[in-house]
């Protein structure tokens, strides 16, 4: 692993998380905990969302601030359930796509970073 | 100092800021959430194409009419901003109209000299007078010299209605605008998928496809709720025959079309040599037929809700986002009014 790239870089960059935003997505729209969260009318609409958040989680460029995170999600009620999920749901679509186990652990890392704001906390 | 064209205002520019930037400042209402260009929360529309890196990542039909993320372009680059669904209008009347089926009609209309565009997308209609504006899909070539539509003669409606009273009647047409267009891509496996006259569409895909050369196998699946929504059967079965890597598949689902119904050809577009259509529901005939979609380009054309749980089936069944197209038709007593 070369220590001088990004997390983004180290994970495939623009390619990879195209291919990653297709797979999360899939497996967020399969799971009946957290389903009717992303099953939307405006699916493309949808599926950007799940791209700047998996850029945010990959470390790529992202301004999001705490603020947005809490209106983002404030309308959702979520719970430590729903965000588990995601979790998992995120580390199953690194693996899949093969990257190394410290870099998912910093993924998660990031993902976590934004948990209280997320769950209005 | 430079500025920035916003509608009838130019706004001074300070700097190097982003037209994002530059707009807030300004006091113009401008949503934004990620500022690196991947939400799309901001975008605006310009009147000319913007920066190549302002509209990275965008839908087809949104970079065609030239919106751009506007936190992702300088507004020393900008391209003046124009209130959001400004289309040319062109001149034009209907040429000829032909019944397909009891319900549908083929209405050939001039083409307008500088209307530009490709199988498959979609053009709203204007009637002049009154400015009533209805949108159709285009089933013609983009080299073809006219532009033809298939109408639905709805009950009491007033664009079917004036669309097939004759011939010479006058219209303005807007557009184009829809992303349901060929992806010039032979190798890849087409999946079109139409009711009613979403059929159009997709009749202007597989057109343009098949005198591209198409390699990869092309499946089109029609479905109706009855026989009469079932048209251009005697063509889809003819160019089936014509071209081995093209399959047609037809399917009603009604529950009250009798079986006798159903083996009686349309009086206006006979099909011998047809066989019976299928009787079930159009997303499960997907299902079976195309069980994985990886790989392969998707068009939905159609019933809104039918568009919507087939997108949905055939992203589950591995198509990749970026590569299924839709075309919900929705029509003029739905709450919105345009597809």
């Amino acid at each position: 692993m070369n220590q001088a790239t990004t997390l983004f870089d180290r994970l495939g960059g623009e390619t990879a998380l195209n291919l990653a935003v297709d797979v999360f997505y899939r497996k967020v729209l399969s799971d009946d905990r957290i389903s009717h969260f992303f099953d939307t009318v405006d699916m493309e609409r949808q599926h950007v969302k799940q791209k700047a958040f998996l850029t945010m989680a990959f470390g790529g460029p992202n301004h999001y601030t705490g603020e947005d995170m809490r209106k983002g999600h404030a309308h959702m009620k979520l719970t430590e359930e729903h965000f588990s999920a995601v979790m998992q749901h995120l580390a199953a679509t690194l693996q899949e796509l093969g990257a190394q186990p410290e870099d998912i652990g910093s993924v998660a890392s990031i993902a976590l970073s934004v948990k209280d704001d997320v769950l209005n906390r | 100092m430079s500025t920035l064209r916003y509608l009838d205002r130019e706004l001074a520019i300070c700097g190097t800021e982003s037209v994002l930037d530059c707009l807030l400042r300004h006091g113009v209402p401008v949503g934004s959430s990620c500022r690196s260009g991947v939400c799309q929360s901001c975008l605006v529309q310009g009147a000319t194409a913007a920066p190549a890196a302002a509209q990275k990542g965008l839908k087809l039909a949104l970079s065609q009419r030239h919106f751009f993320m506007s936190c992702q372009c300088p507004a020393q680059e900008s391209p003046a901003i124009v209130e959001s669904d400004q289309l040319p209008t062109f001149t034009s009347q209907v040429l000829k109209v032909t019944q397909l089926s009891p319900s549908v009609f083929r209405v050939v209309i001039q083409r307008p000299l500088e209307l530009q565009f490709e199988s498959g997308q979609f053009i709203q209609l204007v009637r002049p007078g009154d400015g009533l504006t209805r949108p159709y899909s285009i089933a013609s070539r983009d080299y073809d010299e006219f532009i033809e539509l298939h109408v639905a003669r709805l009950a009491g409606g007033q664009m079917s209605d004036y669309l097939t009273c004759g011939e010479q009647v006058k219209l303005n047409v807007r557009g184009p605008l829809g992303e349901c267009v060929y992806s010039k891509s032979p190798t890849e496996p087409l999946l079109l998928v139409g009711t009613g006259t979403g059929l159009a569409p997709l009749l202007g895909i597989l057109r343009a496809a098949l005198d591209a050369h198409h390699q990869a196998p092309i499946s089109l699946i029609h479905g109706a709720t009855s026989l009469d929504g079932l048209y251009q059967r005697a063509e889809l079965l003819r160019l089936q025959k014509a071209h081995k890597q093209f399959t047609y598949t037809e399917s009603v689902w009604s529950p009250t079309t009798s079986l006798a119904e159903a083996s009686s050809p349309h009086p206006t577009d006979t099909a011998p040599v047809a066989a019976q259509p299928h009787r079930i529901d159009i997303a499960q005939l997907v299902r079976q037929n195309l069980p994985q979609l990886k790989g392969h380009r998707v068009y939905l054309c159609g019933h809104p809700d039918l568009v919507r749980q087939l997108k949905k089936q055939c992203f589950l069944a591995g198509a990749s986002m970026s590569m299924i197209h839709s075309d919900p038709f929705v029509t003029a007593s739905s709450t919105a009014a345009v597809k």
